[in-house]
């Protein structure tokens, strides 16, 4: 590499008579055939330039329309179809005319445009219903599956009119309208008078389960003294079973008032009821008012005639 | 981001056309990358008498060192020769215009405006204008800015020649679509390469014997006080020996090469060698005496002209020569032309190695005055005159559209 210092005062000539203005008319350039194969080169150079150039602006387009096909979505199926079938299974009475009242399907909703996440929190915000699934069973139908509450008791309860108007209890204290329930299938729950909190509030319904307890051991064991049970009176039973003093009081057509512990065992109790009933029946079946088996050993019974009897 | 440009040093000369291509790197450093020799044609003692034929030429031989160099070339600095070529001294004179006498730049362009204003007859073109010492109330210095005096004066060396003959030369890049940035003299170049700045303090004589004409010019003081050209090369030498053996130029020139010599030595009186010296019939013994007579002629007479040159504006003064005479071109190579130097011209002489920093290949007295012109390229002229072009991509992008 040769490396520059400056010499000392020469200058090329400019200005007036100098050889830069000596500059000829262009026609007077002379050619010679190298010349012209160097324009030629230029100018095949320059057209390559300008056809590359051309060529990256085309492409440049061609992978922006690329990019932008891309940002649609992809389509690897079939169109989605209408859904043209619900398959709809239920464990308990619930009938298709309530699904369609809750589901709302427009019709020609295809099988992808259904939201079935939003769709089970929907059937999941049904008081009666548990749980439930939604499945897609493609090509076209949508199943539909439900788990209910099963009926422990019935309850009155004050309606918007004013009027009072029945609704069921769940084992889990649940209190729901009761769709698609037989009226002998309603009428065979015994009504319960529920527990008053200290806000005069009846929700919610602690304990209930252990009145279903009751309630299935009286079926079972004592299954003719069960078909009188009218009311359950939950007014001594707050929910807590093992706090002292929670009854639960059975008040049926043949004794008024049949008085459970809450926390005892129902069976030895109802053992307990039936030893007296049977020996009530033995003493040509006096009217009784009272029967108390909540007491710890023992039972006391009060007649209608006021006299009351221990066992 | 690193800045380079191109440039391509082109010397038509009588014998050959030599160009050189270099990268100039951020106006610092410049890398030779193409070079190429073509024998010239339609060139007659330095000056273009074909124009067709030496277009030819000269475009093939720019080809060439482009290929060579995978790159095209940016601009064009062309060396200039020929006996049209002539100098003369002029002086300006600036009275300091200042009233403490204190010279201000104003003065200094004034005087040097002065010193180039001296018309010249139709016909004739400026090429070069070289600076001499100024003189501030006759006492030479280098830098006369701030100095206290009354009249300042600068002198320059001015080289002019025939517009015809710069103009023809013009045309034959042009023709190539090239522009020339500068035109340099061969001497002047060849100078600025093979001479160290202390021996051109020192002062020295730089005789370039090309193969039609003679470029010399005098350093003194590291001034360029004289250039000159003679129309007289290693052509002649060839020519003289070609008539004197009766044998053709080619035959001629390669004796020259084989056995020739500058000057005669009293060993050679008995001494004979065969003229063709390959058995060829017709080859005949001739003696050498009268061969190496032939050349000392013709050699002697190269210096005895510039000795006079010299003398006639009494610059011949050997004590102010005092690193001597280098020698360079073609016919620097012939044997013994230092010693007819020294003869002659009565000082030191040394035929030129070349230039320290290149390439083995490019040392060869051939390419000394196209080095010269990169030299020039690169570290540029005192007020230089460069048309403005547009830089980077943006210039190159010109050049790629240029399709005058």
């Amino acid at each position: 590499m040769i490396r520059g210092g400056k010499g000392k005062g020469s200058s090329s000539a400019s200005g007036s008579q100098s050889w830069r203005e000596l500059a000829g008319p262009r026609r007077k350039r002379v050619n010679s055939p190298q010349a012209k194969k160097r324009r030629q080169a230029r100018i095949f150079k320059l057209l390559g330039a300008f056809l590359a150039l051309l060529l990256l602006i085309s492409l440049g387009i061609w992978t922006s329309t690329l990019l932008k096909e891309r940002e649609r979505p992809i389509q690897i199926s079939t169109p989605s179809k209408e859904i043209s079938q619900i398959m709809f299974e239920t464990d308990g009475v619930l009938p298709n005319k309530w699904l369609g009242t809750v589901l709302k399907l427009d019709k020609g909703t295809t099988m992808m445009e259904v939201d079935i996440h939003a769709m089970k929190q929907s059937l999941e915000g049904q008081a009666q219903v548990v749980r439930a699934s939604v499945e897609r069973v493609f090509p076209s139908a949508l199943k539909i599956t439900i788990e209910e509450h099963i009926p422990v008791l019935r309850i009155a309860v004050p309606g918007s009119n004013g009027k009072v108007e029945q609704r069921v209890v769940a084992r889990d204290g649940s209190i729901y309208q009761g769709i698609g329930y037989s009226k002998a299938d309603l009428d065979r729950l015994p009504f319960v008078q529920p527990y008053l909190h200290s806000d005069g509030s009846v929700r919610p319904m602690r304990g209930i389960e252990r009145v279903d307890d009751l309630l299935s051991a009286g079926r079972q064991e004592q299954p003719e003294f069960y078909k009188t049970w009218k009311v359950i009176s939950l007014q001594h039973y707050s929910g807590y079973a093992d706090m002292p003093g929670e009854v639960i009081e059975v008040r049926s057509s043949y004794v008024p008032r049949v008085i459970f512990g809450a926390s005892t065992d129902f069976s030895q109790q109802l053992d307990r009821l039936k030893v007296i009933l049977d020996y009530v029946r033995a003493r040509g079946n006096p009217s009784l008012k009272r029967i108390d088996l909540s007491l710890r050993g023992s039972a006391a019974v009060q007649f209608t005639s006021g006299r009351v009897s221990t066992f | 981001m690193s800045e380079s440009r191109v440039v391509g040093a082109v010397e038509i000369g009588t014998s050959k056309v030599a160009v050189l291509l270099g990268e100039i790197i951020d106006s610092e450093g410049l890398n030779i990358i193409g070079h190429s020799v073509c024998s010239s044609k339609g060139v007659k003692k330095g000056q273009i008498d074909d124009l067709n034929s030496a277009s030819d030429c000269v475009h093939a031989a720019i080809m060439q060192a482009e290929k060579d160099a995978h790159s095209r070339i940016d601009e064009v600095y062309l060396a200039q020769t020929g006996s049209h070529l002539e100098g003369n001294f002029n002086v300006g004179t600036a009275n300091v215009s200042s009233s403490d006498n204190v010279v201000h730049q104003t003065d200094i362009d004034q005087a040097k405006d002065d010193a180039k204003r001296r018309k010249l007859p139709k016909g004739r073109t400026y090429i070069h204008h070289i600076q001499n010492p100024f003189s501030l109330d006759g006492q030479p210095i280098d830098n006369p800015l701030s100095k206290e005096a009354r009249q300042l004066q600068v002198g320059y060396w001015s080289v002019h020649g025939n517009s015809e003959s710069v103009s023809d030369s013009l045309r034959v890049i042009r023709g190539i679509d090239l522009d020339v940035s500068d035109m340099i003299i061969s001497s002047i170049a060849s100078g600025a390469v093979l001479l160290e700045e202390s021996e051109k303090e020192s002062g020295a004589l730089v005789i370039d014997i090309g193969g039609g004409t003679t470029d010399y010019v005098l350093y003194r003081k590291g001034y360029i006080v004289k250039t000159g050209v003679i129309p007289v090369g290693g052509d002649h030498i060839t020519n003289d020996l070609s008539i004197g053996l009766r044998v053709g130029r080619k035959s001629a020139e390669e004796f020259k090469l084989k056995n020739g010599r500058a000057f005669y030595d009293s060993a050679d009186r008995d001494e004979k060698v065969w003229i063709i010296g390959d058995l060829t019939i017709g080859d005949r013994e001739y003696p050498l005496e009268a061969i190496t007579k032939i050349i000392e002629a013709r050699v002697s007479e190269i210096f005895s002209i510039i000795k006079d040159q010299l003398k006639e504006v009494d610059l011949y003064e050997p004590a102010d020569i005092a690193c001597g005479v280098v020698l360079t071109g073609g016919t620097s190579q012939l044997t013994g032309i230092d010693e007819s130097a020294r003869r002659n011209l009565g000082l030191e002489a040394r035929v030129s190695e070349g230039p320290f920093g290149v390439a083995p290949d490019l040392r060869r007295p051939e390419y000394s005055t196209a080095l010269g012109l990169l030299h020039y390229a690169l570290t540029g002229q005192e007020e230089k005159q460069q048309s403005a072009k547009p830089a980077g991509i943006l210039r190159k992008l010109s050049g790629l559209l240029n399709f005058d």
